[in-house]
């Protein structure tokens, strides 16, 4: 697969978010979603977007369906009903329409995050002129899930050389991350605070004119073709928008 | 620089951490500040690097004067409070935990070199150049395309210090810089900072060891209880002992002897430690094996990204050589093998990266070998869980972050689910063994780090382990706190536990280990055959 530059990537990103938001039509957000699911296959992440996607969409999916669909009192096609339940085609139809929005939307930007190198990502935004501690914060923040599961490693070791890693099964797995879990965010602040002095001593908070050792290549074409993209799904969008209906 | 601090408090407490301490620090010289724990070390250190007394509410009275200007505080809460992007342009430091300098946002070392470049804004070409230039002189090329989170403990400082000297910073603050690293590693540094010096450099130097490595240093300043007790090599050599400095070379610690940290136990005479359950299996007791290696083979893993980002570099970096040639690694341990047996200490020795550590948590299950099996008290490690080794086995790890979790002193000590807590006596014996009496109540964070790295000692003790296995247990300690943990090995061995400990100190570990396992030296010591029970020792086990 052609290696992009992170921020290409992410106007390719925004660009399809934006539009499948916008234009709300069913079958965009299903064009979309499987658009991002065929690049997932061919990235070999297709597993992991399915899993984390379905994490993130099934809570979000019954609550629209219970908003929207399961105690609908407008809608006139009733299919089923019984007691408070009242289930609408309208009432369906809003629902399905929103949970593939949410589809297109989620799908696009895991596929996004589990593709973009993190680190080159930070490398581009300190690249970007903008400060460095927002640099950093996108830094850590990306880094924040490796991070804290091994600094929850370290302390589930730490307390399993004493004796607390027995226990099998639902009962001592949630035993143990019992006891891992006020640890894990105290010593999470520790470590900040600490290193955030370091940082600082490193002169990380430096002005404009910081440079870089390897900065990220982009071809020429990538800017103003991110640019173009962006500009085009924005009039795109405002004209399925202006249009209505679905 | 000069300093002139004739007071400075920590916010909320009564007593100066520093007081009376005047320091001159001219160009293209080498300083030693020396003191034990708890002595202002790190405070002094603080004040230099810029951060004390800066917004932490801390009052100092005294002044600074650094690149031709001088600040004077009045000891008020009010401050001033230096501007760190200017400050760090003459003067650079790394913290005595090397590991919190790394920034931990660069995925390779040579990445980690340039970010103190790259935030001053150095042009690419000489960046290049002077981290070629350091990697050189630090011996650090094979380590340039690694992921710095991926270092051992004293690859850890080795790296720190070159990126605080890759910054080419006219005062460099270096607190306990050769604590863990190898014998080779350390007189790269040492003779780094000497040619640092040579070229204008002023550099500073705090430590708890007198090491000989920097006799040459033109001005030595003993610092106790926060304040100046003596200056100049031969005065402060003689008062160091008692400010808790370790001499190397000095008369070999008495086996048992007293400690000055709690005069108590001084008059008592004796350290008592938990004693360690007997190993449950049979074939283990007596002077069998408690901890057994047979043909122990590891590698890691190289990560996928690692790879492929080592690929990448080759392709589009030509200014920086030898880095990026890890993608076909040996392995990390080959057919190891040799036993620790009961009511002894053996030491595991070797260069920086050799494994040692992870052949000690192999003992505790927490990683698996390749190859081989690793037995404690005749059980093989592959067949019983963490929980169940640490019956017989306790860990002291490399990092104390790596082992203390809890709100104060006695909470971790006396740290254990239902049915494994340590029983409330052991824990009394194990906080008094380490010194911690009257220190219950405290955060360990809020310790000095010597009495930090004792607190998790003492979590160890109060498990009462027939099997010690200690990461770098010197690493850290002050004079006083080494006197403890002889003590407390001697107590051990004597009580029948094993002790197995890594170490880079052949003075501890000649005063109180039996045995040495040096890692690293494969088939370069003749002493297979004085193996007991047979085992055969291709790795070099010596026996004294």
């Amino acid at each position: 697969m052609i290696r992009l530059h992170p921020f290409t990537g992410l106007a390719l990103a925004v660009a399809a978010a934006l539009l499948t938001l916008a234009a709300d039509r069913w079958w965009l957000s299903l064009a979309v979603t499987t658009a991002a699911v065929g690049l997932a296959v061919l990235a070999g992440t297709a597993a992991r977007l399915m899993l984390t996607a379905g994490a993130v969409l099934a809570p979000l999916w019954l609550s629209q369906l219970m908003v929207h669909a399961l105690f609908d009192t407008a809608g006139s096609e009733v299919l089923v009903a019984g007691g408070p339940v009242r289930l609408t085609l309208e009432g369906l139809t809003t629902a399905g329409g929103l949970g593939l929005r949410a589809a297109a939307f989620v799908s696009v930007f895991l596929l996004y995050s589990l593709t973009v190198d993190r680190i080159e990502l930070v490398r581009a935004i300190d690249a970007a002129r903008v400060p460095a501690q927002l640099g950093y914060i996108v830094a850590a923040t990306l880094a924040l899930v490796p991070a804290t599961v091994n600094r929850a490693k370290a302390i589930e070791q730490a307390q399993a050389v004493r004796g607390a890693g027995e226990g099998s099964g639902p009962a001592g797995w949630l035993r143990r991350k019992r006891l891992l879990a006020v640890p894990l965010v105290l010593s999470s602040i520790q470590e900040a605070t600490e290193r955030s002095v370091q940082l600082q001593l490193r002169g990380f908070a430096g002005g404009p004119g910081r440079t870089q050792l390897h900065p990220v290549p982009a071809r020429s074409w990538e800017k103003p073709f991110g640019l173009l993209v962006l500009c085009l799904a924005a009039a795109a969008a405002v004209l399925l928008a202006s249009q209505g209906g679905r | 620089m000069e300093l002139e601090i004739l007071d400075y408090r920590y916010p909320g407490h009564e007593a100066p951490a520093l007081s009376g301490v005047r320091l001159t620090v001219p160009p293209a010289s080498l300083t030693l500040v020396a003191g034990g724990s708890g002595s202002g070390k790190s405070t002094l250190a603080g004040i230099m690097a810029g951060y004390l007394p800066g917004r932490t509410g801390g009052q100092l009275a005294g002044s600074i004067s650094l690149a031709g200007q001088t600040l004077k505080y009045d000891g008020g809460a009010q401050p001033h409070v230096v501007d760190l992007r200017q400050w760090v342009r003459h003067v650079a430091y790394v913290p005595q935990n090397a590991r919190s300098y790394l920034s931990m946002v660069r995925s390779t070392v040579e990445e980690e070199l340039a970010f103190g470049l790259e935030n001053a804004g150095m042009p690419r070409a000489e960046m290049a150049a002077r981290i070629q230039t350091i990697a050189g002189r630090f011996d650090l090329g094979r380590l340039l395309q690694r992921d710095p989170a991926r270092l051992s403990g004293g690859q850890e400082r080795l790296v720190a210090i070159a990126a605080a000297a890759v910054t080419d910073a006219g005062v460099l603050v270096l607190d306990e810089p050769l604590a863990g690293l190898d014998e080779l590693a350390a007189a790269r540094v040492a003779a780094t900072v000497r040619g640092l010096r040579d070229t204008g450099t002023a550099v500073v130097i705090l430590t708890s060891v007198l090491d000989t490595r920097f006799s040459d240093a033109g001005h030595t300043l003993l610092l106790e209880n926060g304040q100046s007790a003596a200056e100049g090599m031969p005065a402060v050599r003689q008062g160091a002992e008692a400010a808790g400095v370790v001499v190397p070379g000095g008369p070999a610690p008495a086996r048992g002897g007293t400690s000055s940290l709690s005069p108590e136990r001084a008059a008592r005479g004796a350290t008592v430690v938990p004693a360690g359950g007997s190993p449950t299996e049979p074939e283990s007791r007596g002077s069998a094996a408690v901890l057994c290696y047979r043909n122990v083979g590891f590698s890691y893993p190289q990560p996928e990204r690692n790879v492929r980002r080592a690929r990448l570099a080759r392709g589009r970096r030509r200014d920086v050589s030898g880095g990026a040639e890890r993608t076909a690694i040996a392995p990390l341990l080959d057919t190891i093998n040799f036993a620790v047996h009961a009511g002894e200490c053996v030491a595991l020795t070797g260069p920086n990266g050799t494994g040692k550590t992870t052949l000690l948590k192999m003992a505790l299950g927490l990683i698996a070998p390749d190859a081989g099996s690793v037995a404690v008290a005749g059980r093989d490690t592959a067949e019983a869980s963490v929980g169940q080794l640490a019956k017989t086995a306790g860990l002291l790890f490399q990092n104390p972050a790596d082992q203390l979790f809890e709100r104060s002193v006695h909470h971790e000590v006396a740290f254990g689910p239902p049915g494994s807590r340590p029983d409330p006596a052991a824990v009394r014996q194990a906080l008094d063994a380490c010194g911690l009496a009257g220190l219950e109540d405290e955060h360990p964070y809020e310790l000095p780090v010597s009495r930090r790295r004792l607190v998790a000692l003492a979590t160890v003790l109060a498990r009462r382990p027939a099997l010690l296995v200690l990461d770098e247990p010197t690493v850290s300690l002050d004079g006083h706190g080494r006197k403890l943990l002889g003590r407390i090995l001697t107590a051990a061995t004597a009580g029948g536990a094993a002790v197995l400990l890594s170490t880079h100190d052949k003075e501890f570990a000649g005063a109180h280990c039996r045995r040495v396992v040096e890692l690293g030296r494969q088939y370069a010591l003749p002493h297979e055959a004085a193996a007991p029970e047979g085992i055969s020792a291709p790795d070099g086990t010596s026996f004294r």
